[in-house]
């Protein structure tokens, strides 16, 4: 950012009836905030509601293609020695399922979500570092293809996407699926970083003046949560992969015991970014569910600071937690247990969410309309997954069940119930946001009943088959074990489910169309995207906001002060303090570029290239640097204005 | 105190010690945690298992500390006149939070450190 001007009256814009600035039109706003027309300014743009709806739309793709994955691994499993899929082919599908839904889909649609609202809830007008952002998606997207392709090509990841070592070392994985395992999880958590950046920053600074820190919506502050999780977390699984690269590309020897190595590194590596991973994406899921019960209960949060206690610290617990992963590796028991301890004590902030949750319901006058449909439905599931996740918390319960399909429905629970559900309610709750219409109701009942039924019919058997000792990532199994009937309904249970994701795309497109007009607020909903219109306008607001209150959209009226003097010709927002949201200075933020969408690619060259030689990293390398020297370099107008700016 | 009593929460000391409140308890026991599971294999080798329970306890103390340091935070806020401020209602918000992240992470620590009375450092 580029700040501007001194802290001082006659730069500071102060609150005042917005009629006060008349010089703030919307044409001109719409004229500079608006992105260039047609491919170039896809390529270009640096609008959070452009990019945030890109990666939403992209990971729910990459969702849609994880599930057919599902699927096809669903059919092999539903006949006992089926031959749909070869045991090598069932090897990529499972991998690729697992890092689809994990990397491509699950922390980008929270980041997506978070890229698109946090600006308006905060009351800003764009997301901090607004090319980063841009970065940050192509960096995903392209990140995504490659990992596809590789998959369409018959080269896919198949030692899991964990990758433990010494399986997935060059000596037992040869050839270049885990290559590209490596190479592109490596390149596409970049993305990951650089939106939690964003974020953090946008949260930060960005707020409307008056939006201390005990007025910040909640889904904000677990945005915030997960952001400081993902700049924790991430590195330790870039590490990792970097390492690995290492291994498999010049010989090192980090994972090779008789070189001096541990295998048991990476899995301490892995899995401290791995477990924190699930938290980072239940985390936003919750602030989902609290924005959902708030409005549809219409009544604050029940425990306003116990449920943020209870997000910092699931945030801090999170990282606590990771050797339960790893209890049948023959670690010391004390060791053990210190982590078991955590594995359970992390119900008590789940707990006091829960419980205000439904206190804030119980308390409110609750009008059931999909989204709400679809919070019950969580808060049945993810209870029942946190009670297994206590159970497989301690070590001897653990041991009996390690690697069988018992942590296959817990994890399920855990993250379809715990976060896909929410998702769907967040859909639901924000299309109307997101693009003026409302979603149709009838379709949504229909999606939500066949997505819980459908669910659990999958899912919860597969309790009882781990109980039998059927092991996890097995493309088949005798029909002496008498797994066949159990596997035969889950396999019935996922082709329900399927057919309630399928009404949901039907629904998107048909309302997408013809859906009823929403309307600025058609939920009554208390937060501040909701003060605007639908879809917003590219500058968010005509007047940024000042807050009073923690719940502005109930209590926002005509005559409510807002901040004039921001310039309506540059791309200008108000800064403001960590604490307290006090005006501080202005900041111009730089125009749509196309240099983010170039960088992308060639980071993507050093990545990509990297599979085949290490002669990758200084062609790449040459190239990103020209890329980020053009990226960077000082712009005439920039500097013309401010000069203009210095002058008296 | 060299800040005025009601602005207090706006200076940096203020702002400080409302930060060691929420963020002393967690960082202490994530300090446990990791300082005490590299520990364990030195404790059954020397046979020194009392170090874990010095580091638990030390852990345990300074959780405690900052909820003690948060508590100190409430009174003070209780005994500002006047209308409350801005400031003084974030500063609020954070007394509390500090008081609860304090107390429920010395339980946690309490937790993880009830194995090394019962669990051996040398047993698979």
């Amino acid at each position: 950012m580029n700040p501007e001007g001194p802290r001082s009256a006659a730069v500071l814009p102060t609150a005042g009836p917005r009629a006060a600035d008349a010089r703030a039109s919307h044409h001109d706003l719409d004229r500079v905030w608006s992105p260039p027309e047609g491919l170039y300014g896809w390529l270009t743009t640096t609008s959070h509601t452009q990019i945030g709806r890109r990666f939403i739309v992209t990971a729910f793709i990459f969702f849609l293609l994880g599930g057919i994955l599902a699927a096809l691994m669903r059919l092999q499993l539903s006949h006992a020695e089926s031959g749909f899929l070869s045991p090598d082919r069932y090897n990529q599908i499972f991998t690729m399922h697992g890092v689809t839904m994990m990397f491509l889909f699950a922390v980008p649609i929270m980041e997506g979500f978070g890229i698109y609202l946090i600006p308006l809830m905060v009351g800003t007008r764009n997301l901090a570092f607004p090319r980063l952002n841009s970065f940050g998606y192509f960096t995903y997207l392209i990140g995504g293809i490659l990992l596809y392709a590789a998959l369409l090509l018959d080269i896919g990841p198949d030692a899991g996407w964990f990758a433990y070592l010494p399986l997935a070392g060059p000596e037992f994985s040869p050839g270049h699926r885990m290559d590209f395992y490596a190479e592109i999880i490596t390149f596409l958590e970049i993305s990951a970083l650089v939106g939690a950046v964003e974020i953090i920053v946008t949260v930060f600074k960005l707020r409307a003046p008056g939006m201390t820190l005990n007025r910040m919506p909640l889904f904000v502050w677990a945005l915030l949560v997960t952001s400081f999780m993902i700049v924790f977390a991430m590195p330790s699984v870039e590490m990792a992969s970097a390492y690995l690269i290492l291994e498999r590309l010049a010989g090192t020897h980090f994972f090779d015991p008789a070189a001096g190595g541990d295998p048991m590194l990476w899995q301490h590596a892995f899995w401290f970014f791995g477990h924190p991973e699930v938290y980072i994406i239940f985390i936003p899921a919750t602030g989902m569910v609290a924005s959902i019960v708030v409005t549809f209960s219409q009544r604050q949060m029940f425990g306003y600071p116990a449920v943020i206690l209870a997000l910092i610290t699931t945030g801090f617990v999170g990282f606590g937690l990771w050797v339960h992963h790893m209890f049948a590796t023959g670690l010391p028991s004390l060791g053990m247990s210190f982590f078991a301890a955590a594995s359970m004590m992390i119900a008590i902030p789940s707990g006091i969410q829960v419980f205000c949750w439904i206190a804030t319901l119980w308390t409110g006058r609750p009008r059931l309309r999909v989204p709400l449909w679809f919070v019950l439905g969580f808060v049945f599931l993810f209870v029942m997954g946190g009670l297994t996740g206590v159970m497989l918390g301690a070590v001897p319960f653990n041991l009996q069940v390690h690697d069988t399909y018992f942590v296959v429905a817990h994890f399920h629970y855990v993250l379809i119930g715990g976060a896909v559900f929410p998702l769907f309610g967040g859909f639901y709750y924000w299309f109307p946001k997101m693009t003026g219409r409302m979603l149709n109701e009838r379709l949504g009942l229909w999606n939500f009943w066949l997505m819980f039924i459908g669910f659990n019919v999958t899912f919860f058997p597969m309790h009882e088959l781990g109980f039998r000792g059927m092991p996890r990532r097995v493309y088949t199994y005798l029909e002496s074990t008498g797994w066949e009937p159990l596997n035969l309904l889950a396999s019935c249970g996922a082709a329900v489910l399927a057919v309630g994701v399928l009404l949901f795309v039907i629904n998107v497109l048909w309302s997408r169309a013809r859906g009823q007009a929403a309307g600025d607020n058609p939920w009554g909903a208390d937060t501040l995207e909701w003060t605007t219109t639908s879809p917003p306008p590219n500058y968010n607001f005509h007047f940024q906001p000042v807050v009073t209150d923690r719940y502005p959209g109930w209590t926002r009226g005509p005559d409510s002060p807002v901040v004039v003097g921001l310039k309506d010709d540059a791309h200008e927002v108000l800064v403001t303090t960590t604490l307290d949201a006090v005006p501080d200075h202005r900041t111009t933020f730089p125009p749509h570029s196309i240099w983010p969408f170039l960088t992308a690619v060639a980071v993507a060259v050093i990545f990509f290239g990297l599979i085949f030689t290490p002669w990758a990293i200084p062609a790449g390398a040459v190239l990103a640097m020209a890329m980020l020297i053009l990226w960077f370099w000082p712009k005439h107008h920039v500097l013309h204005r401010g000069h203009e700016e210095d002058a008296p | 105190m060299s800040a005025p009593e009601s602005s207090y929460f706006e200076s940096a000391r203020g702002v400080r010690t409302l930060w060691l409140g929420i963020l002393a308890g967690p960082l202490l026991w994530f300090l446990n945690q990791q300082v005490n599971y590299l520990l364990v294999r030195w404790a059954c080798s020397s046979g020194h298992v009392i170090v874990l329970h010095a580091v638990a306890a030390t852990c345990l103390v300074g959780a405690l500390l900052a909820g003690k340091l948060a508590l100190g935070n409430r009174r003070r806020l209780e005994e500002t006149e006047g209308a409350e401020s801005l400031q003084q209602e974030r500063a609020r918000f954070m007394v509390v939070l500090g008081i609860c992240s304090s107390f429920l992470f010395a339980l946690v620590i309490i937790a993880q450190g009830i194995p090394n009375f019962i669990l051996n450092p040398c047993g698979k």
